[in-house]
């Protein structure tokens, strides 16, 4: 039986009229049900097809996801290369006790923490603000192309964008370039650890800020236009409308990505860091990442970086657990 | 991003041993009284003989040094293939043809890209999915691989390849390959073979600048060449005399590994496992007075300011941009990247011409790195071993690899389709084939057209000498001739680690290796004054350094002790 | 064109304030800034591919070419594999986005509905799988043993649920009004149904962006391909361009081309390689574009 959207769509007015209605003649909002416990079979029952729409990604995570999760175990056995796929022989905590005593991975440990952090802070913002900005424009083909342009970056290879990175910050390049005709001597950014982590955000700001936005435009096409139209009327000026109409509207959306970021924040990026890092930035350009690819030069130790990599999973899943039992507390959305 | 793995891993035996194995062997010989195939008295297979029986199918009888392989049928091998994008694999090759035509043999082929190539490699061995042949492996990368079985040991069937221990008995190898070998005596690559190291790194400098001051194209030492540069740097005050590249994963690789043997030590991509052996135990070479000399050398470079202080950190592009547009006048090179250089400044249309010095001596002398006649080679995966053509296999590797015969084919091709013979023996490249230079502009190429000079099948372009240097242009040739004055420096007594130790060990060498990267560069730099050298040591000292060299010294007791 | 950004408009009778007015000035200006910083790198990118190796390596090019040339673009484009691959990439990308999307979607879906029974735990199971994950062996002796090694199925399957992409699409859906799906039950639509009729098309906004995302991702994917295929000819078009750069970045002396023509293109292969592989997907975005607008018409039906 084919329906008609619009017929849909009548229907639906139709239906919110009511309501409307009966909540203005001053009852109470229809209580949901209670909720009381629901059998399994029962739920199978009610909602089977949603079940249905459910079977083949999870077998799809069963078999792709989950069953190759067994070759952890190899953190806690001898791997050897050729050898038995689960490893050879139990060592127990001998390869996290191996990283916990090696005072290079903890600052490896501590850069990650760091960069992926002020990531967090400086860079998760940035795109949010820059949807908004463009959500103001008002001559449509200006906004199009302004934001087809801000993706650009996006597409850039890592290995051309660290090219100019390096480009630009060189004695003779065009920042120090900049700098002398302030009358300030040149600075060898790549030279001095204090200025990676600046450099690092900078590019990664460039990198993904046009890119990050479309999320968020994808969101502001969700706000009802009948909500502006209402706070028009209302007598809201325009910043009022974007602080009370827009920015709730796009505010799950940004708060679904803030925990997930906030869970990955430990994931920084390994080739970037790789092309732009050299031993004077060690102190803090190595991250957990880079780390584990020199050490896995010298000894393609396959056990001890899964060790190292289980240990970072338990610090994401648990960042993620806490972040979405805040955002549950605090703000009422939440992951799940 | 390329590993650089230059790295010749060190691992000392004593000479002990090949007394011990010979007599072993010839003892073995004897009672087992059959003769195998032509192995040379002076094997050091350890081990007995090993029983080919059911695993000789297609081999030869009779096979030995001189003759050319030819399999008694058709046999398949499996090879584990690294596709270089300037000689894309292709089905019709001639160098194919030729061995299913004249060897009767052929390929059941793995590709991996070059540019994934070590990950690929680990990790199909790893996974224990790995062809038979396993091409492309520098001696060291076999290390990880050994512990899991995966890989034959190939120092137990050498025995069996006579063309492999008649190189290594002319010209002197057994040191070279004990630097291989394992704990438990073994090594397990089968190494390429050069009959004398190959000099390819050197500085280029702008000979007409030097010309121009009068100075020599050949200083002696680099005292002499730091001179050089003070005048350069009077006479252009706005360009930096020297600029340097390679310093990717730490600082100046290239060219601190070709000066550093001058002052007595190793560093840059000859820097290792940081162990020097100063006679009767090993020092950690990053602490030692040589290589502070090393680098307080550099840090009055840049102090004069005759070096440029992005050396030590910049971008190839960056460097060679420089050196190109003449804001530096010499720079580091090998003797393919000088030709680039020169091609983008003569398309420019400057009258700048450039040539590639010979590495001046230093002060513990004129010297050359060592171990670098044992290089890029092929590993067997130990499965190998049950097949049924495992000496065919044997024999045909003894042939391609290590034969005259074999090598000069693989890198020149058939005679009378690619080359021709002089009457004096020179061989000349046909006219309409190009490789390497030679013949340019020919519409064909010996590598992409052909298959021959290819890095799977052409181990390290030659080996003896004479073939090395066939296909050299005459500048390389001058080049490489004035080096071969040098003094190779001796090995280092092997130390092999057991799987334990190393598991450590790696460690200790990763956190160390950083430290000593990151201050050799702030020392050069200048960011940290030498004054603090000793504050230096003793932080390397905190890091494990006692440990680490109590371990190393304690296996290199062992192993002289066993052997 | 300016009088129209610059000039407050009028809307409903009530003028924008001043200090609104301001404002867009403003903002247009930063953007425009914006759009100058994001741009001039890759204006740069492309004139250094049209450029002669000689200028690039003396640092001489900016925004124009110098020494115009495409024999980088001839040497890549004149390759039969280099087109050969490129078809791979294509192929597999269309087929891994459908399987990604058809995952995902249904997925969301379902996930979306709050009185799911057992829906904490299915989203657990999901995102558990986002930090946890086996590590290249077992992966790699599973796709062996599944027989995947050496096909199409090797590089789509795998990555085919990205739990980013559906825990994303899922807030939509959350956001989707429930009474339309609560009318169109009325009207007799079953779960299908008002997925496919009712929510999808309305969501035109969201699924599009998660094809973007997936397009992109598949596109710029090499890590898979290089680890499943055994042969150049199943390459996608990123490992054979990554191969190239290497090849001409590389520091192998052994088996170089020398002085052959692969080092001469060295100067600018990157600038090539980057734009042969992003122009395509660049060109995807406008069509994608307009899908968008507003999904919700329920504003536009007046009362």
């Amino acid at each position: 039986m084919s329906v008609n959207n619009s017929v849909v769509v009548a229907d639906a007015i139709e239906l919110r009229s009511e309501m409307e209605e009966r909540r203005e003649r001053g009852g109470e909002k229809p209580a949901r049900p209670r909720k009381h416990r629901v059998t399994w079979r029962k739920a199978l029952k009610r909602d089977w097809r949603l079940y249905s729409l459910l079977v083949l990604p999870l077998v799809f995570l069963l078999i792709f996801r989950y069953l190759p999760m067994a070759g952890n175990v190899i953190a806690f056995r001898r791997f050897r290369p050729g050898g038995n796929m689960f490893g050879d022989e139990w060592v127990g905590f001998r390869y996290f006790e191996l990283f916990v005593n090696d005072p290079t991975f903890w600052r490896a440990f501590w850069n990650t923490f760091m960069l992926g952090g002020l990531s967090l802070v400086i860079v998760f913002p940035l795109p949010i603000i820059l949807a908004l900005m463009f959500n103001e424009l008002r001559s449509q083909r200006f906004k199009r192309i302004a934001q087809s342009i801000s993706y650009l970056p996006h597409f850039m290879s890592i290995v051309i964008v660290a090219g100019m990175v390096l480009q630009l910050t060189s004695l003779r390049g065009s920042i120090n370039q900049g700098l002398e005709a302030f009358g300030s001597s040149p600075i060898p950014f790549m030279q001095l650890p204090q200025w990676f982590p600046t450099v690092y955000i900078t590019s990664e700001i460039w990198q993904t800020v046009g890119w990050g936005t479309i999320l968020y435009l994808a969101a502001l096409t969700t706000i009802d236009p009948q909500l502006y139209e209402a706070a028009r009327i209302d007598g809201a000026s325009r910043w009022r409308q974007i602080w009370h109409v827009t920015l709730p509207g796009i505010r799950p959306t940004m708060v679904v990505l803030l925990i997930l970021n906030i869970g990955t924040f430990m994931a920084v990026g390994f080739e970037k860091i790789l092309l732009l890092y050299n031993p004077l930035l060690y102190p803090t350009a190595d991250v957990i990442a880079t780390y584990l690819y020199r050490v896995g030069i010298i000894s393609s130790n396959f056990s001890y970086a899964t060790a190292i990599g289980l240990f970072e999973a338990i610090i994401g899943l648990t960042l993620i657990l806490t972040a979405n039992a805040i955002s549950r507390r605090a703000v009422g959305t939440s992951l799940w | 991003m390329t590993q650089q793995i230059r790295e010749a891993r060190r691992r000392p035996v004593r000479r002990g041993a090949l007394f011990t194995g010979v007599v072993l062997t010839a003892s073995a010989l004897v009672l087992s009284g059959c003769g195998a195939d032509g192995g040379g008295g002076s094997a050091d297979g350890e081990s007995g003989d090993f029983d080919f029986t059911g695993k000789d199918v297609a081999a030869m009888e009779d096979y030995g040094v001189g003759d050319t392989f030819q399999a008694t049928e058709p046999v398949e091998f499996g090879l584990f293939y690294r596709d270089h994008p300037n000689y894309p694999l292709k089905d019709d090759w001639l160098i194919l043809e030729a061995l299913e035509e004249n060897q009767n043999v052929t390929f059941d082929i793995v590709s991996a890209p070059l540019s994934e190539w070590d990950q690929r490699k680990s990790l199909v061995i790893g996974a224990g999915d790995a062809p038979e042949i396993i091409s492309v492996t520098y001696p060291g990368q076999e290390v990880a691989f050994v512990a899991g079985g995966a890989i034959l040991p190939a120092s137990d069937f050498v025995q069996y390849m006579p063309n492999y221990m008649d190189k290594v008995e002319k010209w002197d190898l057994e040191a070279d390959l004990d630097q291989m070998r394992q704990e438990d005596g073994k090594y397990y690559v089968f190494p390429g073979f050069r009959e004398e190291p190959r000099a390819e790194y050197s500085f280029a400098v702008r000979s007409d600048v030097w010309e121009e001051l009068g100075l020599s194209l050949e200083p002696a030492t680099f005292d002499e060449l730091r001179d050089q540069l003070r005048t350069v740097k009077e006479a252009y005050p706005d360009a930096y005399p020297m600029t340097d590249r390679w310093s990717a994963n730490g600082p100046l690789e290239a060219t601190l590994s070709f000066v550093s043997p001058n002052f007595g030590t190793s560093a840059g991509w000859g820097y290792g496992e940081g162990l020097t052996w100063d006679g009767g135990e090993f020092v950690y070479t990053g602490a030692t007075d040589e290589y502070r000399d090393l680098i307080e050398f550099y840090a009055s470079l840049v102090e004069e300011g005759l070096l440029d202080p992005e050396s030590v950190t910049q971008d190839d592009d960056q460097a060679v941009q420089k050196f190109a547009s003449g804001s530096a006048m010499s720079i580091g090179t090998n003797d393919q990247e000088i030709v680039r250089y020169r091609t983008t400044v003569d398309e420019l249309g400057s009258d700048v011409e450039m040539t590639q010095i010979r590495v001046p001596a230093g002060p513990a002398g004129d010297n050359f790195q060592a171990g670098q006649r044992t290089v890029n080679g092929f590993m067997l995966s130990s499965d190998v071993a049950e097949s049924e053509n495992f000496l065919a296999m044997l024999q045909f590797l003894d042939w391609l690899y290590y034969s005259d015969e074999g090598l000069e084919f693989a890198k020149w091709g058939v005679e009378g389709e690619t080359y021709t013979k002089d009457a004096d023996g020179t061989r000349v490249l046909n006219e309409n084939i190009t490789v390497m230079g030679l013949n340019p502009g020919a519409p064909e190429n010996l590598q992409a057209d052909y298959g021959f000079s290819n890095g799977v099948w052409t181990l390290v372009h030659g080996s003896t000498v004479e073939l090395d240097r066939s296909m050299l242009r005459p500048e390389v040739l001058d080049f490489v001739e004035a080096m071969s004055t040098k003094k190779v420096l001796e090995l280092a007594p092997p130390a092999p680690l057991s799987e334990i130790e190393r598991e450590q060990v790696s460690l200790y060498q990763s956190a160390l290796k950083d430290h000593v990267s990151q201050n050799t560069a702030a020392f050069i730099l200048g960011q940290r004054s030498l004054d603090e050298w000793d504050a230096y040591v003793s932080e390397l000292e905190g890091m494990n350094m006692p440990q680490y060299l109590e371990l190393v010294n304690a296996a290199q007791q062992r192993y002289a002790d066993a052997n | 064109m300016t009088d129209r950004l610059f000039r407050p408009a009028v809307q409903g009778g009530i003028r924008d304030s001043r200090s609104y007015t301001i404002f867009r000035m403003i903002n247009a200006g930063l953007i425009v800034v914006i759009c100058f910083v994001t741009l001039y790198p890759f204006l740069n990118v492309i004139a250094q591919a049209f450029s002669a190796e000689a200028y690039i390596n003396s640092g001489q090019v900016n925004l124009i070419p110098r020494g115009f040339n495409v024999t980088t673009f001839g040497y890549v484009m004149g390759d039969p594999m280099f087109w050969r691959n490129y078809g791979n990439t294509v192929l597999y990308t269309v087929v891994a986005t459908v399987i990604a999307m058809i995952l995902t979607t249904t997925f969301a879906y379902a996930l979306s509905k709050r009185n799911l029974k057992g829906r904490s735990f299915f989203i657990g199971v999901a995102v558990f799988t986002m930090f946890f994950n086996g590590g290249l062996i077992p992966n790699y002796i599973l796709i062996s043993t599944l027989g995947f090694k050496n096909t199409l199925w090797a590089i789509v399957i795998p990555n085919a649920i990205s739990v980013f992409n559906l825990l994303v699409m899922k807030a939509f859906f959350e956001n989707f009004p429930e009474d339309l799906e609560e009318a169109a039950a009325i009207d007799g639509l079953n779960t299908y149904g008002i997925l496919w009729k009712i929510v999808l098309p309305l969501s035109k906004a969201v699924i599009a962006t998660m094809v973007l995302f997936y397009a992109v991702s598949f596109w710029n994917s090499w890590f898979t391909a290089f680890l499943y295929m055994d042969k150049a000819e199943l390459y996608p078009v990123t490992v054979y361009l990554r191969n190239m750069l290497a090849a001409a970045t590389g520091t192998e002396a052994l088996g170089t081309g020398g002085t052959g023509e692969a080092s001469q293109v060295a100067s600018n292969v990157k600038a090539v390689t980057m734009l042969l592989t992003v122009l395509p997907i660049i060109c995807l975005y406008p069509f994608i574009q307009k899908y968008f607008v507003s999904g919700v018409m329920l504003g536009s039906v007046k009362q």
